[in-house]
This record gives C-alpha cells, sequence and structure tokens, in this order.
C-alpha cells in the first residue's frame, strides 16, 4: 500500500469516471428489450382472465422467454448485470415489484369480489407499460449509479 | 486523519479499468474487456492473472452458442477492495482540493 502524488490520484479518477461512462453505454440493451420484458411482465396479469391452461403454460413460457432474453442481454452487451444489484437501480425495482403487486391485488379484488369482467387485461396493459417504463428507468438509474462514482 | 492508501494491485491504470468494469457489471466477458479496453489478449490475460492471484477476480469459462467463452466476475473481497480504492483516491483528490484552497 502507498500514497501516490496529486496528479496520478486525479488521473486515476478521471480515468475511472471515463471507464463508468463506457460501461453505461455498453449496457444498454437492444431496442426491443425493455417493451420485450414489459410485456410478458404485462401477460402474466393478463393471462388471468385467460382458460386455466393459459394460466398454466404462459408463466413457464415466461420463464423460458427470460432465460432468451438473458442470453440475448448477453450476446448483445458482453456482460451481465442482475437488475436487483445495489444502489438507484435496486429502489427501481423494488418500486416496480410494489407497484406490480398492488395492481395484480387490485384487479383480484375487482375480479373476484365485485365480478368486473376484463379487469386483469387492463391490469395487464398497465402492467406492460410500468414495467416498460421501469426498463429506461432502471437504464437512468444505472447511469446516475455509475456517474456517482 | 489518517492518510488515504492505495492498493497497488488495483492501481495499475489497466487493472483499475479492469475492476471498474467488474464492479459495474456481475460478469464480463473476456472478449468485451479486451475490445473496451484495446490491449492484445496476453496484456489482458497477465493483467487478470495479477488480479485472480490477489483473489479479486474470478475466472470462469463456459460454452455458449457453440463456442466457449471466458467470464470475468469480480470476487466479494475485489468489491470490497475496489471500494476502498476508489473512496482512497477521491480522499487524495479531495485533500489536496482542500489544501489548495
Amino acid at each position: 500500500m502507498s500514497s501516490t502524488p496529486e496528479h496520478d490520484s486525479r488521473s486515476a479518477l478521471e480515468l475511472l469516471q471515463a471507464t463508468n461512462r463506457q460501461m453505461a453505454e455498453r449496457a444498454e440493451p437492444p431496442r426491443w428489450y425493455h417493451p420485450t420484458l414489459g410485456l410478458m411482465l404485462g401477460g402474466l396479469a393478463a393471462v388471468q382472465d385467460a382458460p386455466f391452461v393459459w394460466r398454466i403454460v404462459y408463466p413457464i413460457a415466461c420463464c423460458i422467454g427470460a432465460g432468451l432474453m438473458m442470453q440475448a442481454y448477453k450476446r448483445h452487451t458482453g456482460m451481465w448485470i442482475p437488475g436487483y444489484r445495489a444502489g438507484r437501480t435496486r429502489a427501481v425495482v423494488a418500486i416496480l415489484v410494489g407497484l406490480y403487486a398492488a395492481i395484480f391485488l387490485l384487479a383480484a379484488w375487482a375480479s373476484f369480489d365485485l365480478h368486473l369482467r376484463g379487469v386483469f387485461l387492463i391490469a395487464g396493459a398497465l402492467i406492460a407499460v410500468l414495467g416498460t417504463a421501469a426498463g429506461y428507468i432502471w437504464q437512468w438509474a444505472y447511469r446516475r449509479d455509475l456517474d456517482a462514482i | 486523519m489518517p492518510a488515504a492508501v492505495l492498493d497497488p494491485t488495483i492501481h495499475a491504470p489497466l487493472r483499475l479499468q479492469i475492476c471498474a468494469m467488474l464492479a459495474a457489471a456481475h460478469t464480463i466477458d473476456f472478449a468485451t474487456v479486451r475490445e473496451m479496453l484495446d490491449v492484445s489478449e496476453s496484456v489482458l490475460s497477465k493483467h487478470v492473472k495479477t488480479l485472480e492471484e490477489a483473489g479479486y477476480v474470478a475466472v470462469r469459462k463456459a460454452t455458449s452458442g457453440g463456442r466457449q467463452r471466458t467470464w470475468l466476475a469480480m470476487t466479494p473481497a475485489g468489491r470490497k477492495a475496489f471500494a476502498a480504492h476508489a473512496a482512497a483516491l477521491r480522499a487524495l483528490v479531495g485533500e489536496v482540493g482542500e489544501a489548495a484552497e
């Protein structure tokens, strides 16, 4: 361990910041990534209005789809970044999960207690938009996290 | 006030960049790191080996799409050391800034 002169530390810090900017750019997923993720999440709610078999098949298809998306992201960026990583990004995921649960439970209450039809479809559409937006917000939060170093 | 100390294993510019990349992701393909740093495979291998021997980086080989890829990840010890190193850099630059005022 050793101390270094001022210019050395400053240039090291600048190098660190430049690398982080490069990482933030490199981590951008393909254009279809966030909308697809939003649609997959929305589908999980919307499918509750579909026949029973779809309520079994769709989540399995979603798991396979999530695996394929992970592979596609790795191929596109050459890296993997977990959504629930520490920092501002974790707050974005926590808020998304909270809102997802709230919308889903509200739809379940309206469907089962109030016997309203099509509420899961509306909830699914809402979650799809929310999930897509959350993807872009996550990306922004990731850039902010890296800028903060 | 204790002096900020830098980790010599991390401080070399290329290793600092490798650590910054690995700290920002969970795993990165060796080829991606090489492309981003614009260095030869042998140079990168040498620096990765140094970080691996220090217990800061884990190297894993996996077959994907019919070809073998090498994935790099930072260990918990590496993350801790890198965070301390980045904090020391900020402290040193901050201290110099304060002294100059």
